[in-house]
């Protein structure tokens, strides 16, 4: 085996980069969104909502097939032209950054509020980045190994409030889809946005080693993160109530915190220390897709200078968001302009391509 | 390779310097452990009224003695309690520790709704604390010296965890509960009301709520039914006395289902109990266990007893509290849907609630001595 195959994913580190990329700090926020729009079926929507997902894995499959050694950006240009081409894919490179600030100014607000009050925001942010980038120096190949292990490592948080199912009762999910189909409906929509970061295929299609088997392994890894997001959403309904679930901000870290381990005396900073392992791993993985986008638009620059060049930005972006009720307002639009332009994009790029194809023959 | 190593302890050495700068470490002889909190309101004219929220402070001296003083904080409202709380500390206050929080009765009546945006909002405050309705004032059976404990919040903490296994009483009295129970369709909640007689803390009922609002309190005994036909897998000790010398105690645990129907806009709810258990002691029976109908007997006497108890539980529920207090319309919002603006407390109180009571002996202990 030579190097440059060496430096190719495997199957389990697809699966993990996908589902790394998705999951993360959404996880406590999740159920009181979902409990606010759908109430008590709010489980029901994060399996509506893997709709998007879903989607884009399809047109990988098509993309992957068509054109297997090039990522979205080259196909991008060679649909659009080159100037064109360049605009969308700056634009795409606006939404890692985007994705990477909200996700970092969300972890900075939530780990402030319960363990580290006394740390400025901007000190937080700023190691954040430069871990991530430090991350994404080493390569597509260590970002693939580090998920795989963060998933093993962590996966014990997501399924720690299990001796919940014991003290609540299953009456507080009752009656299932009884309520509003349109609420349910609108759940989807929102729980839909928790699966942004499942972009990054369109990116790392090309490196993986067995291309026969990569949709399998990306379906793979959306379905553990159907699974986790149902029943992080279910557990907290389940325990708390919907009406409960709504009022609070993270009602996940609510339930995890009541559920007693007997042989551990506080669980929260044990569920913060692993917690904050995700959030790292999923700032990495968008961070490496944005350099892959950066040096796409400048080539001539050397990676590992692009890489921490960009630090900057990112803290920028993120330190715009800041504050609680400002971030909140400004993500909920922007992620819905983010998922339109998204959704047209890769819808437009994959016809473009099937009329040429039909053009040739 | 060896540049790179030195660079990197050195950067993680800066990292730590730069955020520890600020940072200030306190004693523990300099902290003040809150282990109780309590919830009293005084009114000053008609329309004003006055939040008054003692604290036990736990105080470690530099000898390593312990000891516990009480704090007050008071004020118009509850940002202004922390403020003149203060005033008397010559301490920083920690929390997260408190074992126990006391809800005075003048508080209960007037709401919790102030306290339960604090508890919510408050990251630093333990969720898993126990809660009790006090008679008078929370300040002093706060302040009560109890022999052998630091204070008397550690005692109340225990006192309410290990009624489990006694009268019928559940675990479900902690702060998480009182969120989780307050605003949720078709949910009441009750907590225990306790209460100083002849110098000592004790149990003495059941506070029973409606939405935020103490409502009412009910003695020990009408708290036992209550806990039976509320809570689900309880423990609790039933007798039946014929004569002073002539009785047989049973120790049970009951398992408790709810069937609820709806004919038109009528609802029916059924409580099925079925209540197991092992003979405590019997004077009653000579030979229950070898003979059938005895048993049988026994069983059917008690179970129309406890029957009785509870049906007149029921009409004392409907027509005195007229309340749900055993959280009846959670089943039926469950089973026919929320939100659709129903006052589960009238709908239950108006409706016909059915009651079997199924008691099973199934277990002996060692011996038989009145043979």
């Amino acid at each position: 085996m030579n190097k440059a195959e060496n430096n190719l994913l495997t199957n389990s580190e697809v699966v993990f980069i996908i589902f790394g990329s998705m999951v993360g700090v959404g996880i406590l926020a999740l159920p009181a969104s979902a409990a606010a729009t759908a109430h008590e079926d709010g489980w029901i929507t994060a399996i509506i909502g893997s709709v998007y997902p879903l989607y884009l894995i399809g047109i990988c499959a098509y993309f992957a097939k068509k054109f297997p050694n090039d990522n979205i950006l080259v196909i991008s240009q060679k649909c659009f032209g080159r100037i064109l081409g360049t605009i969308l894919n700056f634009i795409l490179l606006t939404f890692f950054v985007f994705l990477c600030a909200s996700i970092a100014t969300n972890y900075t607000n939530i780990i402030r509020t319960f363990i580290q009050g006394f740390l400025p925001s901007y000190i937080l942010i700023a190691l954040i980045f430069f871990v991530c980038a430090y991350t994404s120096t080493k390569g597509l190949k260590t970002i693939g190994k580090v998920s795989v292990v963060i998933f093993f490592t962590t996966v014990i948080i997501y399924f720690s409030p299990i001796g919940a199912l014991k003290s609540a009762s299953l009456l507080n999910v009752r009656p299932v889809i009884k309520s509003n189909i349109k609420d349910i409906f609108q759940g989807s929509l929102k729980t839909m946005f928790s699966y942004s970061g499942i972009e990054t295929i369109f990116f790392i299609y090309p490196c993986a080693k067995d291309k026969k088997k990569f949709i399998k392994s990306s379906l793979m890894g959306l379905f553990i993160a159907v699974i986790v997001y149902t029943w992080v959403i279910f557990i907290s309904i389940y325990y708390l109530g919907a009406d409960i679930a709504e009022k609070n901000y993270w009602p996940f870290l609510l339930v995890t915190e009541s559920v007693t381990v007997s042989i551990v005396n506080n669980f929260r900073y044990i569920f913060m220390f692993l917690w904050t392992l995700t959030v790292f791993k999923i700032v990495s993985n968008n961070y490496f897709i944005s350099k892959v986008i950066m040096q796409d638009l400048f080539k001539k620059v050397n990676f590992k200078v692009l890489c921490y060049g960009m630090v900057p930005i990112f803290i920028y972006g993120s330190l715009r968001l800041d504050g609680f009720v400002e971030s909140g307002l400004i993500e909920e639009k922007l992620t819905n302009y983010y998922v339109i332009f998204i959704l047209t994009f890769i819808t437009i790029l994959a016809l473009i391509t099937l009329i040429k194809e039909g053009w040739k023959r | 390779m060896n540049k790179k190593k030195y660079f990197i302890i050195i950067a993680v050495v800066i990292i730590y310097t730069i955020i520890s700068l600020g940072t200030e470490k306190i004693s523990l002889e300099d902290l003040g452990i809150i282990t109780g909190i309590g919830y009293d309101m005084k009114k000053v004219s008609p329309t004003e009224k006055k939040y008054i929220f003692p604290f036990s402070v736990y105080d470690f001296e530099t000898s390593g003695k312990r000891s516990s003083h009480i704090s007050v904080g008071e004020g118009r409202n509850v940002g202004e309690t922390i403020e003149t709380r203060q005033k008397q500390m010559n301490k920083t206050i920690l929390q997260g520790l408190e074992r126990t929080f006391v809800i005075g009765e003048v508080f209960a009546e007037n709401g919790l709704k102030p306290i339960l945006d604090e508890r919510a909002r408050n990251y630093q405050t333990s969720d898993m604390a126990f809660g009790a309705i006090c008679k008078g004032k929370s300040e002093e059976i706060l302040g009560m010296n109890i022999e052998g404990y630091g204070s008397s919040s550690e005692f109340i903490a225990g006192l309410i965890e290990r009624q489990q296994g006694y009268n019928f009483f559940s675990q479900n009295y902690k702060v998480i509960d009182m969120l989780v129970r307050i605003d949720a369709e078709g949910r009441n909640l009750v907590m225990p009301y306790i209460d100083v007689q002849e110098g000592k803390i004790e149990i003495v009922g059941l506070a029973i709520f409606k939405k935020d609002k103490m409502i009412a309190t009910t003695d020990l005994y009408t708290a036992k039914i209550l806990n039976l036909l509320r809570e689900d897998n309880v423990k609790g000790v039933l007798s039946y006395q014929k004569k002073p010398k002539e009785y047989t105690d049973i120790y049970v645990t009951s398992k408790r289902k709810v069937k609820c129907e709806k004919k038109q806009d009528k609802y029916t709810f059924t409580i099925d109990l079925k209540l197991t258990g092992n003979i405590a002691s019997n004077t009653l029976y000579k030979d229950i266990l070898t003979n059938l109908k005895d048993k049988e007997e026994y069983e059917k006497l008690m179970s129309k007893k406890v029957q009785d108890n509870c049906n007149e539980f029921l009409n004392k529920m409907k027509n005195e509290y007229k309340t749900d207090c055993l959280e009846l319309g959670r089943e039926a919002a469950a089973k026919y849907g929320r939100r659709k603006g129903i006052d589960w407390n009238e709908i239950v109180c108006n409706s016909e609630i059915k009651v079997n009571v199924k008691v099973i002996v199934n277990e002996q202990g060692r011996g038989d001595f009145i043979k």
